[in-house]
Order: C-alpha cells, then structure tokens, then sequence
C-alpha cells in the first residue's frame, strides 16, 4: 500500500467512526424528546417538544401535562442518559486498563461498593468523612467505598496472575458481601421495607429531580473528559504490561488512576439510582464493532450507545408499568453476558 | 511397615474425622435447644430438651395448663423451623460437597450454579398459576420448582460434556443464570400488590420464617432419601474426584453419573428452596470448612458436611432472628456475610484443587 492510499484509508476510517459517534449523537438526542411521550399518562411526541421549547424560552404552561412531561419523565430521561454515559465510558475504560473483555462497574463490584457507601449515608445517616451531610456525603460515601473493590482486585493482582475470569468472580464475592450489607442496613432501619430495598438494588429510574442532575452530570463530565485525555496511555497499556514498561507507561499508576475516575463516575450515579448492571458490559462490546478498539473513540462512542441503551430500557420500563430499570438492563445483558463467556476469544478486543 | 502400625495409623487417621463428626453433632444439638429459645414466652435452656422429650415420649397435657402452653409453644411453633433448618441445611451442604466432587470444581454449590434460583423462579411461577402451599397442590409448587432447577442443571451438563471451558467461566455461568431467573422472578412479581413483592424478595433472599409440620414433609422425605443415597454413592465420588479420565479408566460411566446425581441434586434442592427461599452459600462454606478440618475424602466429607451444614443454618438463623429482635432479618443475608468472604477465598487461593482458571 502506498503512503497515500493509507492515508486516504486511515482518513476514511476515521470519518467512519466520528460518523458513528455523531449519529448516535443525534439518534440520542431524538429518543430524548421522543422518551417523555411513552407512558401510562398519554401524552403526543409534539406536545412534548411544544412543551420543552416552551419551557427553554422561559414560559412555561404550568399544567399537569406540563408537570408530567418536564418534571416526571424528563428528569427521568435525563438521569437515565447521564447514567447511561457514565456506565459506558466507565465499561470501556475498565475492559481496557484490565484488559479483561467482562469488566464493567457492574461485574467488578464497583457498582454495589457505591451502592453502599450511598445507603450508608441515606439510611443509617453515617459520613465516612465527619462533616459533611446530605448529597455531600452520600456522594463521598458512595466514591470511598466503591474504591473498595477495586483496590482488592489490584492489589491481589500484584499478588498472582489474576484471569479475567478469576477478577469478575473477585467482583462477585466482594458484591454478595457489599449487597448483604446494604440489603442488612436498609431492614435494620425499616424492617417493612423490603421493596424498596428490592428496586434499590435492581436499581431504578422511575422519578428525577431536576437538584440531582447537576451532582450526576458534572463528575461524569469532568471525569470522562479526563479519561480521554488518557486515551493514549490506555491505548498503549491495552497491548500488555511488558510494551507498556518499555515505552515509559506504568501500568499500575495508570490502573490506579482510571478505578479513581470510574469510581468518581459511579459514585456520583449509583448514589442517585441504585445498581444497574450490564449496560457497562455491553456497550463497550457494540461500539468496539462500530468504532474499532481506540479509545479516543471507543470512549464517547460507547457512552452514546451506553446512554441509549439505558434510556430505551428505561422506557421500556415505564411503558411496562413501572419496573425498575435493572430488570430491563439484567434480562437483556444476561443473555449477552453469556454468549461473550461461550465465545471468548482475545483478538476479537484488543 | 507392620501390620499393627498400619492399622493404629488408620485408627487415628479415622478418629480425627470421627471426632470432627461428633463435635459437630454436638454443635448441632445446643443450637437446636437454643434456636427453640427464641421468642415470647419464657422457658429454660434445659427445659426445651425435657418438653421436647416428654412430647416424643408420649405425654398428653390438659388443654390450656402452663404445661400444655408450654408444649405447645415449642414443639408446634418452634420446633418446626429448627427441624426445617437442620434438613435443608444439611441437603444443601450434601449437594454442595457432591457438585464439588462431581464438577472438580471448588466453587461449585446450589447457588452459584444457579439451580436455587432457578428453583426459587419455579416455585414463584407455580404460586402465580394458583398453586398453594397446602393440600396436594404442594407437589404443583415442588415440581414446577424442579423444573425450573432443571434449566441450570443441564447447562451444567452440557458444558461439563460440550464446550469444554474452566471452571471459573462455569460459576460465571451460573452466577447470571441467577441474574436472570431473579429478573423474570421481579418481572413476574411487580405487578402484584406491595406485599406480595416484599414477600417475594424475603424469598429471593431466603427465610426460614412461618414453618409449620405439615410443610415439612415433602422435603424431610427428598432429604433423607437423597442424603442416604449420596452417602452410598460416596465411594465413587472419591473416584469421580480424580478426573474424568481417570474416573473412566477405574470402571466409572463418567457422563451418566454425572448426570444421574445433578437431576437427583436438582429434586433435593426444588424441595427445599420452594420451602425456605434461596438460602445461598450453605453448599459452599460448608464443605470447604469440613474439608479444612478433615480433608477431602468423601465418605467422611459428606455426612461431616451434613452434620456441619445443619449446625451453620441453625446457628446463622438463630442470629438473624435476634440481630433486630423482636423483627428478624432474612437468614439468607447472614450467609452471604459469611459465604462472600469465602467465595473470595476460595477464587484466589493458590493451593487447592488444582488451577480452576
């Protein structure tokens, strides 16, 4: 091949994926005004953008339409791309740094340390850091102890060789102990509470509030943009610990580095929804079809996607009454789950 | 070596397992005589065994006499949960020593195969179509339960005989079969009403609450029957230990035998699980404790896990009434405070049964 033609294929490729990324953009942004007409209340995809125009020029209506529409499901909507985004990005990231196609927030138990640390907050009122109250320490409760499983799985991997097998199932035995504990907390305080615990732990997204967004949004944000900042260290530490030493990347650092900014990112949204697994696992594995392995790409592409596929499940959701959102995400990704376990194979990731 | 040597090696080699059985035994007895301790009216540590014994031997009480009250307090309302945590514990740990023995898998157990929750989703499935727990609809709810069970089982089978995949991949397997049933479970419950959802997740969680006798038929009968044969069949799980290879070379149908005790498996804990919930972990800490103390020959490893597994149920739900006295907490969340750890333990320790990875 000519230096051209690469050049003239590298280009191409490229606009492919920033092709890919951008439609996904505007499909998302679609769904995102389209989402807020599905539901029991019936309500017309034209009233919803009527509604929404009306509320970005300042002159809100101010009915029961208008409450349901701007206040019910579209913070819920909201919630559910921002959450979305951040277990995708945070999917990507985590099959990258540790190289194991099965990692996700979910699957490493980071979700359920997050998930903890928030009940401990919400439910017991106990800050890991003295303090600080309300969404501050249910924030910073959820960022400590969600570091909890990842620090268990690195440090045994300096230990012995860890299979990405052996590190999903590491995840598992810290997540049956962290969701006891959560589960054991939330009946200490009500014992006839059972069912919100049950959706707590599935997770959900059935209400928003326009208060938390901002706490969710910015974390993942900042977090993300500094994950792409990244992407050419995560780029070279996905070809192996040994090229990574010899080109001056330090794996461990850099491990260390990604868990912080996943569990700032999980954190900020496991405190507001609960556990939702799955959407992290499978995002990264549609995207890397569409966009290749790079992360500069793999990255918002698999956050876009991540987004839509929970903002759909979402959907689904309430259409099918008032579900929690896990169900949706969990008899989904289950299936998928299995089929990478079967059909595991190194090249078709890295 | 002589011949006198010989055999005073084989006694002590014996009596450390015999005495590990017993001192279980003897765990099991006191927490049978405390967990009868529990609530309301107050009766002696030493009193629970007399009323106990006198009602086995026959004595009848005149109606509504402190004796009579204090008879029937314990032997109809508190006896059958202690009876019901000393069978399934005991099911449950025989299943989990004989699929870690069948499986060469050390993380192997009713519940990270799947088959309690599959067993669980049968039995909510069943209660949703109108079965009930009495009468002979009960067999409805037990037999849908195993058919459900069922699903993981030949998973289990299939990749033991099809892919051929470590062990670890196989307990991943299991573990999001388990997502999977529990979603459908709460797909099926939500449109219930609020209780019925509470009541529904105590199950997925597991709870030896509100027993009576006439429940513990069915599986009191599965149990002894399947323990009993497990116990016959120990001699051969010693050789299904060594390998399929192996196995096949000593005289042993691998594939069938295999499949025989995982359907038998699958009865044992149908039985159970549609009784208590998915009670997790008591296959997997069990065994692993036993075989710690005694090693891992199965004609001892398999009645120690009976009299182990039933001692740790007793003991764990005894503790989960009286974390939040006078509310009980599930019994199931106790056992993932001790089966997660475990778990753990058991994924990243070197020695063992050789790689599962």
């Amino acid at each position: 091949m000519t230096w051209d033609a690469f050049l003239k294929r590298s280009l191409s490729l490229r606009r492919r994926k920033v092709a890919f990324i951008s439609a996904m953009a505007a499909i998302l942004a679609i769904m995102l005004v389209a989402s807020p007409a599905l539901g029991a209340y019936e309500v017309s995809a034209a009233d919803v953008f009527r509604i929404i125009v009306s509320h970005l020029m300042g002159n809100p209506s101010g009915d029961r339409t208008d409450f349901v529409v701007w206040d019910v499901r579209l913070t819920s909507s909201i919630m559910a791309v921002i959450t979305g985004f951040a277990l995708g990005v945070c999917g990507s990231v985590m099959q990258a740094v540790m190289r194991n196609p099965l990692a996700d927030p979910y699957t490493m138990g980071v979700s359920s340390g997050a998930s903890l640390g928030a009940v401990l907050s919400l439910v017991m009122g106990i800050s890991l850091i003295p303090g600080l109250t309300g969404d501050a320490s249910v924030v910073t409760n959820a960022f400590l102890l969600s570091l909890v499983p990842m620090a268990v799985i690195l440090t045994l991997s300096i230990a012995r060789r860890m299979t990405d097998t052996m590190m999903i199932l590491c995840g598992i035995g810290v997540m049956y102990f962290f969701s006891a504990s959560t589960s054991l907390m939330m009946l200490y305080a009500d014992p006839t509470q059972m069912s919100a615990v049950y959706s707590w732990n599935l997770g959900n997204i059935g209400i928003g509030y326009w208060d938390n967004l901002p706490t969710m949004a910015v974390p993942t944000a900042v977090c993300t943009a500094f994950l792409i900042v990244c992407t050419p260290k995560i780029d070279i530490l996905t070809s192996g610990d040994d090229l990574s030493h010899t080109v001056g990347v330090d794996p461990f650092r850099l491990r260390v580095y990604a868990s912080l900014a996943v569990s700032v990112m999980i954190a900020a949204i496991v405190s507001f929804t609960g556990t939702i697994g799955f959407i992290g696992l499978i995002a990264p594995h549609i995207s890397r079809a569409f966009v290749g392995s790079k992360q500069a790409f793999l990255i918002p592409a698999s956050g876009l996607v991540g987004a839509a596929m929970l903002l759909a499940a979402n959907d689904a959701a309430r259409v099918l009454g008032s579900l929690p959102v896990g169900v949706i995400t969990t008899l989904v990704g289950c299936p998928l789950f299995f089929a990478l376990l079967i059909r595991r194979r190194r090249s078709q990731w890295v | 070596m002589p011949d006198q040597d010989f055999a005073d090696g084989y006694l002590r080699y014996v009596r450390h397992k015999l005495i590990f059985i017993i001192a279980a035994l003897a765990i099991l007895a006191i927490a049978a005589g405390i967990s009868c301790l529990v609530d309301g009216r107050p009766i002696g540590v030493l009193d629970v065994y007399r009323i106990i014994w006198e009602h086995l031997t026959g004595a009848k009480y005149e109606y509504a006499t402190p004796e009579y009250w204090d008879d029937f307090v314990v032997c109809q309302m508190r006896l059958p949960r202690t009876v019901l945590a000393i069978i399934a514990g005991s099911s449950l740990a025989v299943c989990g020593a004989v699929m870690q023995s069948i499986m060469s898998n050390p993380l192997a157990d009713p519940y990270t195969t799947g088959m309690s929750s599959g067993a669980c989703l049968g039995a909510i499935i069943a209660i949703v179509m109108g079965f009930a727990f009495t009468g002979p609809s009960m067999y409805g709810i037990v037999g849908m339960s195993f058919l459900v069970a069922l699903i993981p089982a030949f998973v289990v089978i299939l990749v033991s005989r099809v892919v051929s995949t470590s062990p670890a991949t196989l307990i991943l397997m299991g573990t999001i079969m388990s997502y999977m049933f529990g979603a459908v479970n709460t797909l099926i419950l939500v449109h219930q009403e609020g209780e019925t959802l509470s009541a529904a997740y105590l199950w997925t969680i597991g709870s030896l609450d509100n027993v009576v006798w006439s429940d513990l038929l069915v599986p009191g009968i599965v149990s002894v029957v399947g323990c009993i044969a497990m116990l016959a069949m120990s001699g051969k799980l010693n050789v299904m230990m060594m390998g399929d290879d192996q196995a096949r070379s000593m005289g042993l149908d691998v594939d069938n035998f295999r499949t025989v005790l995982l359907l038998a498996m699958s009865v044992m804990v149908a039985s159970i699980i549609s009784f208590t919930g998915i009670l997790g972990f008591v296959g997997l800490v069990a065994p692993h404790i036993v075989r710690m103390a005694i090693g891992s020959d199965n004609k001892y490893v398999i009645p120690a896990s009976m009299a182990f597994g039933s001692a740790l149920l007793l003991v764990t739900d005894t503790i989960a009434r009286l974390v939040v006295y006078p509310y009980e907490i599930p019994v199931g969340i106790i056992l993932m405070f001790i089966g997660g750890p475990l778990f753990l333990f058991v994924v990243v320790r070197k020695r063992g049964y050789g790689g599962i990875y």
